[in-house]
């Protein structure tokens, strides 16, 4: 027991500083994701869509929801830097994909939560002199949060646990952090446990805002 | 004041289309309280949705004050013609006070503190005034509707229209609206309903257009010869 509290004592501000980098990928690929995904599910949802605009973007996320983010990961990472004639560090390319990933999962959310919104309250606003883009930002906008809190706070949850997968190409996230450690103090309990720890801390956090958002808007 | 010229609306689907509308001319005088009525399924609320521009595929041409209404911009639209659609449709996130000063703020560009002026004075009118910083949730179906009403209204339009005003409504909450109605008529608003509700109509109605299966059938000035009620119009206040 006493072992293993000293182990955990000595590897804590590593697995700190793997959670950290966990927490600035997934801080950025949520911003990809969340601001991406808002604007294709805009662009994709029926008042919107176009004919050719509507292939455009069903194409994008039918691609990226039928391939593993495995194999997106190890695409950005390897193949994109060798068709585009650029170098990307593991982190940026990590994050680019996950960010990408994620956006496609957040604009069906956000497209299904535009379509979920009667059309009176679009005719609602027609009537009263707004225009499309005025509707969209004021009435439409904030009834989809309300609607697709609980499925966005979903893909975020899921977002923070998928960072590990970049372990995979090199990025000194938490489980890679974790896997380190181990292979140096042969405590894969100890330290797992620990790591799983932090997860669950970093997706509590997101639960517990999205919850606290909600209650806010009286919608709990 | 508004005129339509034979309004024919058809809705399209891949397999087949069903005419709504068959070359409908009318015409909405200034003053006066217009109700198209007929059994449901006669046209009545997409001929409405024409007058207020929300529906645009139409043949035909609907002038207000001698302008097409197609080509009204949205602000022109607005603060001609206000419309208080069936199911009210009000802003379910903002309170009654800013469903209220909404358009005013962002279409009219009007100081909030203003816009809120101006629509308390409406809400005052339609004896809200006690619920502005209430949700639409928590409003009776009357409720909404006053302040579906005062939300139009704070844009100042010259005409209202409402479509079916009191499918929504309980007889007491009927009578309220009926007197807020007549009060609004008397201030100089025009005002142009649908509704298949008989004594309801029957006892605010100035001009009568009956309508089935997209046609319009009869018309009745009642104001005029108010004992001339005839044919289907006689029909249907007599089957209610």
């Amino acid at each position: 027991m006493f072992e293993e509290s000293s182990i955990l004592i000595r590897s804590f501000p590593f697995l700190l500083q793997g959670a950290f980098a966990t927490l600035q990928i997934a801080l950025v690929s949520m911003a990809i994701g969340v601001c991406g995904g808002i604007l294709v599910g805009i662009l994709n949802c029926h008042k919107m869509r176009t004919k050719y605009s509507g292939i455009a973007l069903n194409s994008f996320i039918w691609m990226i929801r039928g391939t593993p983010l495995f194999v997106q990961v190890l695409i950005v990472y390897y193949a994109l830097p060798e068709i585009l004639g650029i170098s990307l560090s593991p982190f940026t390319a990590g994050t680019i994909a996950l960010g990408v990933n994620s956006m496609a999962y957040i604009s069906e959310i956000v497209r299904g939560g535009i379509n979920a919104i009667s059309e009176g309250q679009w005719e609602a606003a027609h009537v009263i002199g707004l225009k499309p883009w005025q509707t969209m930002q004021g009435i439409i906008m904030p009834q989809m949060f309300g609607i697709t809190l609980p499925s966005l706070t979903n893909e975020l949850t899921a977002l923070i646990k998928e960072t590990s997968i970049l372990m995979v190409i090199g990025v000194a996230e938490l489980t890679k952090v974790s896997k380190d450690i181990v292979v140096r103090e042969l405590d894969p309990m100890t330290i797992y446990l620990a790591a799983a720890g932090l997860y669950l801390v970093m997706t509590s956090s997101v639960a517990w805002l999205a919850k606290y958002t909600q209650k806010k808007e009286g919608k709990l | 004041m508004i005129h339509g010229k034979n309004i024919a609306l058809s809705y399209k689907n891949k397999k087949n289309s069903s005419l709504v509308l068959k070359e409908v001319s009318f015409e909405i005088r200034k003053g006066r309280i217009t109700t198209f009525m007929g059994p449901s399924g006669a046209g009545k609320t997409s001929l409405l949705k024409c007058i207020g521009n929300l529906n645009t595929h139409y043949g035909g041409i609907i002038t207000c004050q001698e302008k097409d209404v197609k080509t009204f911009t949205a602000l022109e639209r607005a603060s001609t013609i206000g419309f208080v659609l069936q199911q009210f449709h009000l802003f379910p996130h903002l309170t009654v006070l800013r469903n209220c000063t909404y358009a005013l703020v962002h279409v009219l560009g009007m100081p909030e503190k203003e816009a809120e002026v101006r629509a308390l004075e409406i809400l005052h009118v339609l004896h809200m005034e006690r619920f502005i910083q209430n949700y639409p949730s928590q409003l009776s179906g009357g409720q909404q509707q006053r302040v579906a009403i005062a939300r139009a209204l704070v844009l100042q339009p010259d005409i209202l229209l409402m479509d079916e005003p009191t499918s929504a409504l309980d007889p007491e909450s009927k009578h309220s609206l009926e007197m807020l109605l007549l009060d609004l008529n008397a201030r100089g608003l025009t005002l142009v309903l649908s509704s298949h509700d008989m004594p309801f109509i029957g006892r605010i109605m100035d001009y009568i257009y009956f309508m089935e299966q997209g046609e319009l059938m009869e018309e009745w000035d009642c104001k005029s010869n108010p004992l001339a009620s005839f044919g289907k119009i006689k029909q249907f206040l007599a089957h209610k």
